[in-house]
C-alpha cells in the first residue's frame, strides 16, 4: 500500500486555475435593488413597530377615551391617525392590529409552503396511481373559491381565534404551492444526479431529503413570499366582513368602524387601506425580485 | 491487465430480458443477454447507441423505471445471490456497497448544491453508518485515492467549481467508497478531453490493481477496448452477438459486425484513404428483424439468416459468436485486415 499510483496521475491544469464563480446570495439580490430595499425597510419597520406596539403607543387598542368629546375626530398632534367614533385612538389600533395581521401572515404563508412543498414532493416520488390521486384531490380543492372554503369552513369552526385563522388561511392557501413542488421536484427527478444517488444506495426518502427538496425550495419560498400578502389583505376583509370575532384590533375592522360615513371619516379607511396596499406591495416586490434571482436569466432581460 | 483470480465468477447474467412496454409496442432493448463476470477482471461492453449496452448496465443493479422491466425467466447473480427474487432493500444495499457505478456525464451526475466532500461522504454514511466527522474523514481520503490534489480543501468545493475530469474522479471516489466487488463504469470517458480519458482510464486500471475490483466497462470506443478489457462483449440489437479474450477479438473477429467496427477504427500506419462503415442504423428495438438482427446491415447475408435466427455459439473453446457463418472460411472482404 506505500505505492499510490492513482496520485501519481498529472492534473490538468485548467483545475487548478479557474476562477471561482461568485455565489449569488439572496441577500445581495434584494440590498442591490432600491426598491427591495425600501420595501424590506418598510415591512422591517412595521415588524419591529407592531413588536413594541404596548410600548410605542399612549392609549390600549380597545380603550375608550371619552364618547362624547373625542368621538370622530380627525387626525391632530395628540390623535395622529384620528379617532374612531366610540373615541378609540386609531394610531393605537393601526400598531396592535399589526401585531395580528402580520401573526397570521407569517403562520399562514410558512403553513401553506410546508404544506405545500410536502405534498407536491411526495406525489412526485409516489407511483403514478397515488400520484394521479393526490393532484388531482389539489384540482379539485383548487376549483373551489378560497374565500368561500374559508367561509365554510370558518362557519363549522366553534371558535376563531387569530391562530386558529392563520391555520383556516394557510390550510386553504397550499394547493397552487404543491402543484409548483411537484414540478420542480419531477424536473430535478429527471436529472442525472438523482439516478447517481439511487444507484449508490441512496433510498427513496433520503433522496427526497437531500436531493430533491433543497433544489424545490426556492421556487416554493417565493411562491409562499406572494401569498404573505394575499393573506394579510384576505385577513383585513374578512374582519372587515365581520364574520369572524373581533379581536382587540384589526385593520379590517378599523375600516369597519368607518363604512357608515367613509368621506366624512377618511381617517378610518385610509390610514388601513394605506398600510395594506404598502404591505403587499413590499412583499410582491421582494417576492419578485427573488424569483430573478432563482432565474438569473429574467435579471438580466430587463 | 491480467486476471489473477479468474476462477472465481462474481457477476453471473442468464438470459437476462429487459423490454420496455410502451404505447408503441414492447421495445425488446435488451433480449436474451447471458455472460460472466470473473473476480478483478475488465469486461468491456461494446456496441453502437441502442444496442443495448446501458440498459444491460441499470438492469444488473435493478435500477430500470417503469414502463421497463426486467422480464420474468431472467436471472442475475451475484456472488451467490439471485437478485432477482431480492427485495428492494436487498438490492439498496448492495448499491454503491458491493456494486458500485459510475455514469457518463461528469456534469450532471454531481448533486450542484452540495459540496464534493458532502457527496463521497453520504455514501459511507448510508452503508456503514459511519459519524459526519468519520464520514468527511473518509470522503478526503478517497478523493486523494483517486488523485486528487489537495484534498481537504478540494472536499469543500462545489462541482461547478471542478474541471471535467476533476468531476469524473470524485465520482470514481464516491463509487469506490465501499471497495465495491464490481465497478460498472457506464461510458466514464466519453465526455472528456482524449487526454484526460487516458487518465481516467490509468486511475480505473490502478484501482483494479490495487484491490481487485472487477470492472464492467461500457464502451463504443474500441481504442478503449483495446487498452483497459480482458474480455469482451460485442452487442448489437439487444444481445450479445461475439463473446471473447480481447486478443482473440482483435486478432480474429468472428462476427461481420465485429469485423465492421474494426474497419471502422482508424489505426496509425495505415495509408487508408477512408474509413469503411457499416451502411444502416440499428433498426429500433421494437421491431427487430426477422432471424438475424444484423442480416439488413450484413455483407455476408444469405437466406438463411432471414429465416432462422443463430445462436450465440463458440466458434473456438471461449470464443463465442452469433452468426451462422462465424467459424466457416471467411470471403477475403471479410477477414480483418
Amino acid at each position: 500500500m506505500a505505492e499510490t499510483p492513482a496520485s501519481t496521475l498529472a492534473i490538468e491544469p485548467t483545475a487548478t486555475t479557474r476562477a471561482l464563480p461568485a455565489r449569488v446570495s439572496w441577500w445581495g439580490t434584494l440590498a442591490s435593488d432600491p426598491g427591495s430595499r425600501v420595501a424590506l425597510g418598510f415591512l422591517a419597520l412595521l415588524g419591529l413597530a407592531a413588536l413594541f406596539a404596548p410600548w410605542l403607543t399612549t392609549y390600549g387598542p380597545a380603550q375608550v377615551l371619552d364618547p362624547v368629546g373625542l368621538q370622530s375626530l380627525p387626525p391632530s398632534a395628540s390623535h395622529w391617525f384620528g379617532t374612531d367614533p366610540v373615541s378609540r385612538d386609531v394610531f393605537s389600533r393601526m400598531l396592535h392590529g399589526a401585531r395580528v395581521s402580520l401573526r397570521i401572515a407569517v403562520l399562514a404563508a410558512a403553513l401553506s409552503a410546508t404544506v405545500g412543498l410536502a405534498w407536491g414532493t411526495i406525489a412526485a416520488l409516489s407511483r403514478p396511481l397515488i400520484d394521479q390521486v393526490m393532484m388531482r384531490t389539489v384540482d379539485a380543492l383548487l376549483s373551489i373559491p378560497r374565500l368561500l372554503l374559508v367561509l365554510t369552513i370558518i362557519a363549522l369552526w366553534p371558535q376563531v381565534t387569530p391562530t386558529a385563522l392563520a391555520v383556516v388561511l394557510g390550510g386553504t392557501g397550499w394547493f397552487g404551492i404543491s402543484r409548483l413542488a411537484r414540478t420542480e421536484a419531477l424536473a430535478i427527478r429527471q436529472r442525472e444526479f438523482t439516478a447517481a444517488a439511487t444507484a449508490l444506495g441512496v433510498s427513496t426518502p433520503v433522496l427526497l431529503l437531500r436531493h430533491i427538496l433543497p433544489h424545490a425550495v426556492g421556487p416554493v419560498l417565493v411562491a409562499s413570499t406572494i401569498a404573505v400578502g394575499q393573506v394579510v389583505v384576505m385577513e383585513a376583509g374578512l374582519y372587515f366582513l365581520g364574520v369572524v370575532p373581533d379581536v382587540p384590533a384589526s385593520w379590517g375592522s378599523i375600516i369597519q368602524d368607518g363604512r357608515n360615513a367613509p368621506l366624512t371619516w377618511w381617517w378610518l379607511t385610509l390610514f388601513p387601506g394605506v398600510f395594506l396596499v404598502a404591505v403587499s406591495l413590499s412583499v410582491n416586490t421582494i417576492a419578485g425580485r427573488l424569483r430573478s434571482a432563482i432565474n438569473p436569466r429574467q435579471l438580466h432581460g430587463r | 491487465m491480467s486476471t489473477p483470480d479468474s476462477a472465481r465468477v462474481l457477476l453471473s447474467v442468464e438470459n437476462l430480458r429487459t423490454w420496455f412496454h410502451t404505447r408503441d409496442g414492447v421495445a425488446r432493448a435488451v433480449d436474451g443477454v447471458s455472460f460472466d463476470v470473473r473476480a478483478g477482471e475488465t469486461l468491456c461492453v461494446v456496441g453502437e447507441s441502442g444496442s443495448g449496452k446501458s440498459v444491460t448496465a441499470l438492469s444488473l443493479l435493478r435500477l430500470i423505471d417503469p414502463p421497463g422491466r426486467i422480464e420474468p425467466g431472467s436471472r442475475i447473480a451475484f456472488e451467490g445471490r439471485d437478485l432477482m427474487t431480492a427485495t428492494e432493500e436487498e438490492v439498496r444495499r448492495l448499491r454503491g456497497n458491493r456494486i458500485a457505478m459510475v455514469f457518463q456525464e461528469p456534469m450532471s451526475a454531481l448533486n450542484p448544491v452540495f459540496t464534493v466532500g458532502d457527496q463521497v461522504a453520504e455514501v459511507a454514511r448510508i452503508h456503514d453508518g459511519a459519524s459526519r466527522r468519520a464520514a468527511w474523514d473518509r470522503a478526503v481520503e478517497m478523493l486523494s485515492l483517486v488523485g486528487i490534489p489537495d484534498p481537504a480543501a478540494r472536499a469543500r468545493q462545489y462541482p461547478h467549481e471542478m474541471s471535467g475530469g476533476m468531476r469524473q474522479r470524485v465520482l470514481i471516489a464516491m463509487a469506490l467508497v465501499m471497495n465495491p466487488a464490481l465497478l460498472i463504469a457506464d461510458e466514464p470517458t466519453t465526455a472528456l478531453d482524449v487526454t484526460i480519458q487516458a487518465q481516467i482510464l490509468e486511475l480505473l486500471t490502478s484501482v483494479q490493481e490495487r484491490f481487485g475490483t472487477a470492472i464492467i466497462l461500457i464502451t463504443h470506443d474500441l481504442g478503449v477496448v483495446a487498452e483497459a478489457a480482458d474480455r469482451v462483449l460485442v452487442m448489437y440489437g439487444g444481445q450479445v452477438v461475439e463473446r471473447a479474450a480481447v486478443r482473440d477479438l482483435f486478432a480474429s473477429p468472428q462476427h461481420p459486425y465485429t469485423q465492421g467496427l474494426l474497419r471502422a477504427m482508424p489505426r496509425v500506419g495505415q495509408g487508408r484513404d477512408r474509413l469503411l462503415t457499416i451502411p444502416g442504423t440499428v433498426p429500433p428495438p421494437t421491431a427487430w428483424p426477422s432471424g438475424c438482427r444484423f442480416r439488413d446491415r450484413c455483407p455476408l447475408a444469405f437466406d438463411r439468416c432471414e429465416r432462422e435466427a443463430p445462436e450465440l455459439t463458440n466458434v473456438v473453446a471461449s470464443h463465442a459468436a452469433r452468426c451462422h457463418v462465424a467459424g466457416t472460411p471467411l470471403p477475403a472482404a471479410a477477414a480483418s485486415s
